[in-house]
């Protein structure tokens, strides 16, 4: 197995659903399409608990709202690749589209 | 309490309805009936469970997409790992279903701590996941509403989505229930649905639950408890029967059971011009056999005799799966085993309903029969001579067959299968998407739909070759039941649309006011049209 690697990156969520119901799930899909750990915090809410990203539970229970900063941690072989796709969702505003 | 008695709760979707009560019973959240099982055995369990939420999911989407979405969450849910974390700690100090409702409460109770509206809804699909998994690890039903059988009031504790979604939406005249809120996951799938609802009533399995009959207004929260079903019958006034007639083409109804042919009958619709199959396939382990099918057929056909009852032989592909069937996830749904293709492959699913079609058109002269998906000559001939062979066998007739155009180069080739059938009906909702390259549920961007200039093209073309082959055509899209689309297929040359039924008394209006000449000026006028905007601006100012 390569050495594993690490990659964080942070940003804003603007869908106005935050993260939860349909941007959750899709964050949670795609998370999981990597080998990698995948970590999630909410820098904006206080003392900011941290998701597994794979975790509908956790990540929903992050309350990510419109306009909070969250940061996202991979550490594993495809580190660089998850980060790099789960902010494209975030910063794509998962797609356009809303979908309440 | 008795009759005459009026309960109150929260209205939380708008509508009156009357009927016999039926009470709902199943297993309720945080029930724990004795189930034990290792870790691998939850797993496998949370697996089963989550696929029936999943192909539910698929099924429903295009009925009610919120509810599609709320089912999906919970199907994931039921894979989480930190759920599944949570019910393998418990496990080493309890049995199986109880570890597995203590761990959903546990994140359930989380999520409701962060005291925000969204994640007390989250809440609630957790312990539903968990009730779900409980229930399939005791072997026990988790649907509350399998023994419903008539057009009923459903009186619960509480329902989930999964349960509103998993049955004919015929049966559901209202919803009352004991739990909830208007923001109660039952609540919004009630109004997708249309069905009446008022929820948080107070000990409503109690009194309503004995009450034989009942009347509830969504509107106002109101649930009034009557002496029988007669009475509720009595005090019903019967939608007025719409004069279809006075329109200058045959106006039906699309239906998917018996049940709502017989409402569609009462309506004074026409006909039915697409009675879909799929209902009767669903939830089940195995395909429905012939003789239930036949019986289903058989009562559409006599609520509407002497009209059309035209049947669509069973619809299915990856994207509406049937787990019996074990067919492989497909890339692109849209574009593969699905429709014809899927059920001439499988004896299983042709065989039976061609028995049932066959056999009630004997006795039903009125019963037509028509297949989805066609694109070739080949197909049409294939589906013919089972019927034939199966006609042949019981010394019987083969029933009137038609084919769907809904693909762009089917559309675009009528004359190819002119001597094939005998009637052709539109499918205007795939045919759009597969001439516009866009999923119609995705709104892709404004003008990507039915009244796209090369859509109408295609679609009038399309008529215009029936017309001059005097082949009857009729169409069941969505198109068929928006008043300026109906006006434009009128005045395009369709001989009848079929559409649901509470779209029926706007079409009538219009086309009753238009009369045939000025239709065949607005299609002509939408014709010209450079955008899909404009054709219906040109639509709606006929």
């Amino acid at each position: 197995m390569n050495e594993a690697a690490q990659a964080s990156a942070e940003l804003t969520v603007e869908h106005d659903h935050g993260l939860h119901l349909r941007p959750a799930a899709d964050f949670v899909r795609l998370a999981s399409r990597y080998r990698s750990e995948i970590r999630v915090t909410n820098l904006t809410r206080a003392g900011g608990r941290e998701a597994d990203g794979r975790s509908l539970l956790q990540v929903t229970a992050l309350g990510v709202n419109s306009g909070h900063r969250v940061r996202l941690t991979a550490r594993g072989e495809d580190a660089g690749e998850a980060v790099r796709a789960l902010s494209d969702l975030i910063r794509s505003n998962f797609g356009a589209g809303d979908h309440p | 309490m008795s009759s005459g008695d009026v309960l109150r709760g929260t209205p939380a979707a708008p509508g009156r309805a009357r009927g016999p009560i039926f009470a709902a019973v199943g297993l309720l959240t945080g029930d724990v009936p004795a189930a034990g099982g290792d870790i691998e055995a939850v797993r496998a369990a949370a697996r089963r469970a989550a696929a029936r939420l999943e192909d539910l999911a698929r099924l429903q989407r295009a009925r009610s997409p919120a509810a599609a979405d709320i089912l999906e969450a919970q199907a994931m849910i039921l894979g989480d790992p930190a759920l599944e974390a949570t019910v393998e700690e418990l496990l080493a100090s309890r049995p199986a279903a109880d570890a597995v409702a203590a761990a959903a409460e546990r994140h359930a109770a989380d999520l409701e701590a962060l005291d925000d509206a969204y994640l007390s809804g989250r809440a609630a699909d957790v312990r539903e996941a968990g009730r779900l998994l409980v229930a399939e690890l005791a072997g026990v039903p988790g649907g509350r509403l399998a023994d419903l059988r008539r057009p009923s009031i459903v009186v619960a504790h509480e329902l989930s989505p999964a349960d509103m979604l998993g049955v004919d939406p015929a049966l559901l005249l209202a919803v009352v229930t004991e739990a909830g809120g208007r923001t109660a996951h039952s609540a919004i799938v009630a109004r997708e649905l249309g069905i009446p609802a008022v929820v948080g009533v107070e000990g409503a399995l109690g009194t309503a639950g004995g009450a034989p009959a009942a009347e509830v207004d969504g509107g106002s929260g109101e649930v009034r408890l009557l002496a029988g079903v007669e009475a509720a019958e009595r005090r019903g006034r019967p939608p007025r029967r719409l004069a279809v007639d006075r329109a200058h083409v045959t106006l039906m109804a699309n239906v998917a059971s018996a049940r709502a042919a017989a409402a569609a009958a009462a309506r004074g619709a026409a006909g039915v011009g697409l009675f879909r199959t799929e209902f009767l396939f669903l939830g089940e382990p195995s395909p429905p056999p012939e003789e239930r099918q036949a019986e289903e057929y058989a009562a559409a056909c006599r609520a509407l005799h002497p009209r059309p009852v035209t049947v669509r032989t069973l619809d299915a592909g990856s994207d509406k799966a049937l787990p019996y069937l074990g067919v492989p996830p497909e890339p692109n749904p849209a574009l593969g085993r699905r429709g014809i293709r899927l059920w001439l492959a499988h004896r299983e699913l042709w065989e039976p309903q061609v028995r049932a079609l066959v056999r009630v058109a004997a006795q039903h002269a009125n019963l037509r029969v028509m297949l989805p998906m066609i694109a070739t000559g080949d197909e049409l001939r294939e589906a013919r001579a089972r019927f034939r062979s199966e006609a042949r066998r019981r010394r019987l007739d083969v029933p009137p067959l038609g084919m769907m155009v809904e693909l762009p180069a089917t559309a675009a080739s009528i004359p190819a299968f002119a001597g094939l059938v005998d009637f052709i009906s539109l499918g205007t909702n795939d045919l759009t998407q597969y001439a516009l390259g866009a999923d119609r549920e995705l709104e892709l961007g404004p003008g990507l739909n039915e009244f796209h200039p090369g859509v109408l093209r295609l679609v009038a073309t399309c008529l215009e070759e029936a017309q001059r082959l005097r082949l009857e055509a009729g169409v069941c899209g969505e198109m068929a039941g928006m008043p300026e689309g109906a006006v434009f297929l009128a005045g395009a040359g369709a001989t009848s649309l079929s559409m649901a039924a509470g779209s029926l008394p706007a079409v009538l209006r219009r086309l009753a006011r238009l009369g045939p000449d000025r239709c065949r000026a607005a299609s002509a006028a939408a014709l010209a049209a450079p955008d899909a905007a404009a054709a219906r601006r040109a639509l709606r100012r006929a």
